[in-house]
């Protein structure tokens, strides 16, 4: 079993589900993927439904020896609210200030609480803590994780959409610091290979990567990856053509 | 080796003389050497990643005993040049205007407090409450996995089934077990002792059963009589 988790990047919001990082990984891997994915989810969800689901799923140490655990980190400030009515949603600092985004959800659920007030007083609670805490916050929430995983010996692989700072002074900051892979950024991807190209942004705000950038970032980490059918990504091996992928920067 | 205890005020031992508080008693009573983090006002999250923090850098930790607190606590940072970066917000201690420690500090002004005070008011208390025991679990799986012998004590609330919101309402989480989900391993697997929550064997021997009793207690905090029953009644576990 291999266990996918993140926020809208690795959902696929946006574009063709199936050529996202998750999708292609799901396409390629030779074991069944659960995608448990949530659009705007913050980083402590992504970290509590990741164990959760390896304490409800992973009974066995050979189910958990066998497994393989992928996580995509997304960016901060977010944050988990629950309505009247006991769904969960997800806000952060996009959709909180995204008319568009809050009118869908004012006529939705205003009945269950959500209502202008309910937005000012995140927006105003966001405002207050500087971005370089929210980030410490979510390392340390990483860390957690990454204990849980590597102790109950599940091997794993932590993913970044979003490039991080990581200027703030403090224990977890450091530590992620230490762990951190530049090639596993989505982000850092785009910037450098797809020289930041406005291009290969897509949907409200500009918020996620096309197809194009999931393709050249899934073929780069394909290799750190388990369970890959290489006879498979060998005869699709066009899908992953720098030629194609990277035509808006290469053409003259 | 070294015991590592961390809490609120009631592990610091706020309103008590030196000796008074369960923590003083259990230093005189360990043979270990023991180190006492508690910080009064921090949220069981801070005491959760302190308490972590403090057994990644000291590998002469070799075990902890926490007492938790409330649910409706959190943190907030400071500039970095600032001397305390972390200030404890309690909800109580904004609703009653309760902030000493901050006159003369134009940081924390009117807005910021209001900001906070009504973040807490349009939380879910479940929300908190799941939150904190994830944290608690957290915590406990740490232990688990790196050998650390562990001890967990409560001074306000249990992780409830029933839980009461601060317009006085009742909420319900039996129901939703997976959505509550650390909620229910926390309160299942810890919390079927009432003896191990200070505030609790106070209501029950000293408060009547009366939770806004003010019997043997100070500005919330319970008094040296408690400590020392209190402790008394679980030094065998300890």
């Amino acid at each position: 079993m291999i266990l996918i988790n993140g926020c809208s990047h690795t959902y696929g919001t946006d574009i063709d589900q199936n050529m996202g990082w998750g999708g292609l990984y799901k396409i390629f891997a030779t074991k069944p993927v659960v995608n448990l994915a949530k659009e705007g989810c913050s980083n402590l969800y992504i970290c509590k439904s990741t164990i959760e689901w390896c304490r409800e799923n992973l009974k066995t140490q050979a189910d958990r020896t066998n497994c393989f655990v992928i996580v995509m980190f997304t960016s901060v400030p977010r944050q988990e609210y629950i309505l009247d009515n006991g769904e969960v949603i997800h806000l952060n600092i996009h959709n909180i200030s995204d008319n568009d985004v809050l009118n869908v959800w004012f006529k939705a659920y205003h009945a269950h609480g959500f209502d202008q007030h309910l937005v000012q007083t995140f927006r105003n609670y966001f405002e207050q803590i500087p971005y370089d805490v929210h980030e410490e916050e979510s390392f340390y929430q990483m860390f957690l994780l990454k204990q849980f995983l590597d102790l109950n010996h599940i091997p794993n692989k932590f993913l970044y959409s979003t490039k991080y700072k990581m200027d703030y002074d403090g224990y977890w900051t450091k530590w992620l610091k230490q762990i951190y892979e530049p090639d596993a950024c989505l982000y850092s991807l785009w910037e450098h290979d797809f020289k930041g190209h406005k291009y290969y942004r897509v949907g409200a705000n500009n918020g996620h990567f096309k197809e194009d950038v999931h393709q050249k970032f899934f073929w780069n980490i394909h290799k750190s990856l388990p369970y890959i059918n290489y006879e498979l990504l060998d005869g699709n091996k066009k899908l992953f053509d720098d030629k194609v992928l990277l035509r808006n920067i290469l053409a003259p | 080796m070294i015991t590592l205890i961390n809490g609120c005020s009631n592990t610091v031992g706020d309103d008590l003389h030196p000796g008074e508080c369960w923590s003083d008693l259990y230093v005189d009573s360990s043979p270990n050497e023991v180190l006492n983090i508690a910080t009064p006002g921090q949220s069981n999250h801070l005491i959760c990643r302190e308490t972590i923090r403090h057994l990644e850098l000291n590998n002469q930790i070799e075990s902890i005993v926490i007492m938790f607190t409330g649910f409706y606590r959190t943190e907030i940072y400071r500039n970095p040049l600032h001397k305390n970066r972390i200030k404890c917000i309690t909800y109580h201690s904004l609703k009653h205007n309760n902030w000493d420690w901050e006159k003369g500090d134009p940081w924390f002004n009117n807005h910021t407090r209001n900001a906070f005070k009504e973040w807490f008011e349009v939380q879910d208390m479940r929300n908190f409450q799941e939150k904190d025991c994830y944290d608690m679990f957290c915590l406990q799986q740490y232990c688990e996995y790196n050998n650390i012998k562990y001890k967990f004590l409560w001074c306000y609330e249990f992780p409830l089934v029933h839980i009461p919101l601060l317009d006085g309402t009742k909420l319900d989480i039996s129901t939703k077990q997976e959505q509550y989900y650390y909620s229910n391993y926390i309160g299942n697997t810890f919390c079927k002792d009432e003896n191990i929550n200070l505030m609790k064997f106070w209501v029950h021997n000293y408060g009547n059963g009366d939770y806004h009793s003010e019997v043997h207690r100070l500005n919330g905090h319970f008094s040296a009589d408690v400590h020392k029953a209190f402790f008394e009644n679980i030094k065998h576990i300890l």
